[in-house]
């Protein structure tokens, strides 16, 4: 599969990432080629597989559903690039 | 004379029990070690000196009391994509360069309620993603048996740690070769448990449906008393399943019978001549030793590194939604939401993440979904059915644990796929959800050769009697190399 820069240039913005030229150039070829690779799961029959879930024998872990004090509030609120006050400060959602 | 520093888990519990040394000399010669050789080895991001210190004098004033445990002042190295609560934990990524860990792993606390003393943070690739730990945004670790080549990754740092003697053992994490990879490269022990044994939780999410924490060490008991202490189920990692300790009685049982699986596809055209040989050779002895050696045969095995690439970049390119530089992390200052996201990521991520995230995006994009992702599910159940016939008939499979000893430095960098293609023994483990350990089994031209034993899910107790008896009849494990 022959990936364009357009193309990662589409994909960059689906994942909110910003490529410099140079990657995106670099990422097409790299990219083409790992697909190259990747094609050959295509020739195995996978007809009879109806259930792609993993895990099937798992069985829930239940716990009872308590208020509990927050142990570390200070140090996540600590990690916010921008902060009001304990309120985490953001960009405008909203034009 | 033995330094402390280079002593085994239960080598070390004997002098502290026997009072021959206190947990603060043994935890002082390893920070020894850690500071004379970490500038030439770089296998430890962050030497968490005063928190060792204060965890050893702790640990001495217990085993004066006579409170002991196995690791009660053992020193241990964490990967740095495991959280210790308020110290860096970085991923390796540029993107967490500054993170305080806001909570404790599972795997930490468990750790910590037996007494074990943290001597620093090891060295990876960006988010765990690499076999070389070249991808790391801070340093480029060294292997300890020749400093101009690659320890393996992406738990490069944790094995290099070990194989210097900068710590008694460590933990490492394995998606596709993470742990095993490392481990055959420095010579020493590593061990992917069986997906769904050890809590996942406060581990840095690469490929959830993947991803397994294991013990790297100097040898086969090492890995099992480790194994022991992480493995259980966990509240807070609902992926974890009820499981028991494994009885170490296990590794006294002879493996006269032991039925060993052989597949064909591990010893393909291709893979180092000489590596080859000495896995033979280790097999063969196996067969001395009374084990009953059959050849086999998995085709779908060629397929599983391409399932990988498809299910990890799905996964990475989810998971690493999150660093976004809202909540935590790189935070870009740019004028609009929007920029913020692509900027922070662009600054924060490196090549193999963003390469990563892109092919990932694109296997989970309208129109491709079916073809990439659901089929490469789809094998992924076909690859785990042909494991479970595969047991039905041996108790453990032996392999190469890599086609080649460690590379250089470089050799590999430029090119993703080549790189990816040194994952080709470990990774179907992963996807089969099986579990798997290698053990050192010589050297070819100064470099450690790992053999790979596999088998099917819980069954760990099988590596760890296969491996420990083939390790009382060799001595490869014991060999050291000189820095």
């Amino acid at each position: 599969m022959g990936f364009q820069e357009q193309d990662i240039e589409k994909l960059a913005h689906l994942a909110r990432i910003e490529l410099t030229g140079e990657e995106k150039k670099k990422f097409a070829e790299q990219i083409s080629s790992i697909l190259d690779y990747v094609k050959q799961i295509q020739e195995v029959d996978t007809s009879e597989v109806k259930d792609i879930s993993h895990l099937k024998d798992l069985i829930n872990i239940w716990r009872e559903d308590e208020v509990k004090e927050c142990q570390n509030v200070n140090e996540i609120i600590d990690q916010f690039p921008e902060k009001h006050g304990n309120f985490n400060k953001v960009k405008p959602v909203l034009e | 004379m033995m330094k402390l520093n280079q002593l085994t888990i239960n080598e070390a519990r004997q002098g502290l029990d026997k009072k021959e040394f206190t947990s603060l000399e043994l935890t002082q010669a390893c920070l020894k070690a850690a500071k004379e050789i970490n500038p030439k080895v770089k296998a430890l991001l962050q030497i968490t000196d005063d928190l060792a210190m204060q965890q050893a004098k702790k640990a001495d004033q217990e085993i004066k009391k006579g409170q002991v445990g196995l690791f009660t002042g053992l020193p241990i190295v964490l990967k740095d994509n495991m959280l210790l609560k308020n110290t860096i934990t970085t991923g390796g990524s540029k993107i967490l360069e500054n993170y305080k860990a806001t909570y404790n792993a599972t795997v930490v606390d468990k750790l910590n309620n037996a007494g074990v003393i943290f001597i620093g943070k090891a060295n990876l690739d960006e988010f765990a993603m690499g076999s070389s730990t070249e991808n790391s945004a801070f340093d480029k670790t060294r292997n300890p048996w020749d400093l101009d080549r690659v320890p393996g990754g992406s738990s490069g740092g944790s094995a290099a740690a070990v194989a210097a003697d900068m710590c008694i053992a460590a933990l490492g994490s394995d998606t596709a070769s993470s742990i095993r990879q490392p481990a055959s490269f420095c010579g020493i022990v590593g061990l992917k448990p069986t997906y769904g044994r050890v809590s996942r939780y406060g581990l840095i999410a690469m490929t959830s449906s993947l991803d397994q924490i294991g013990p790297l060490t100097k040898n086969t008991e090492d890995t099992l008393s480790l194994f022991n202490l992480i493995q259980g189920q966990d509240k807070k990692d609902a992926t974890t399943y009820k499981t028991k300790p494994v009885d170490i009685k296990c590794l006294m049982n002879d493996i006269k019978g032991v039925k060993i699986g052989m597949p064909k596809e591990y010893f393909i055209e291709g893979m180092d001549a000489e590596v080859r040989e000495i896995v033979k050779q280790a097999i063969k002895k196996l067969e001395d030793l009374g084990a009953e050696v059959t050849e086999i045969s998995m085709p779908l095995t060629k397929y599983a590194l391409a399932v990988y690439q498809i299910m990890a970049t799905s996964e990475i390119a989810t998971n690493l939604a999150r660093y976004d530089g809202i909540r935590y992390g790189l935070s870009a200052k740019e004028p609009t939401l929007q920029k913020v996201y692509g900027q922070s990521k662009a600054q924060g991520f490196g090549n193999e993440a963003k390469r990563r995230i892109i092919l990932g995006t694109f296997a989970l994009s309208a129109g491709y979904y079916d073809q990439y992702y659901v089929k490469a599910q789809k094998l992924r159940v076909l690859i785990k059915k042909e494991f479970e016939q595969v047991f039905k008939k041996v108790d453990c499979l032996v392999t190469p644990t890599t086609p080649s000893v460690a590379f250089k430095l470089g050799e590999k960098y430029e090119d993703p796929l080549t790189m990816y293609l040194s994952d080709i023994y470990t990774v179907p483990a992963n996807i089969g959800g099986v579990c798997a350990i290698s053990i050192p089994c010589g050297f070819d031209q100064g470099l450690p050769v790992g053999l790979q034993i596999i088998a099917k899910p819980f069954d760990e107790q099988m590596l760890f009697r296969v491996a420990n008896n083939y390790e009382q009849a060799t001595d490869w494990h014991k060999q050291k190399p000189e820095i």
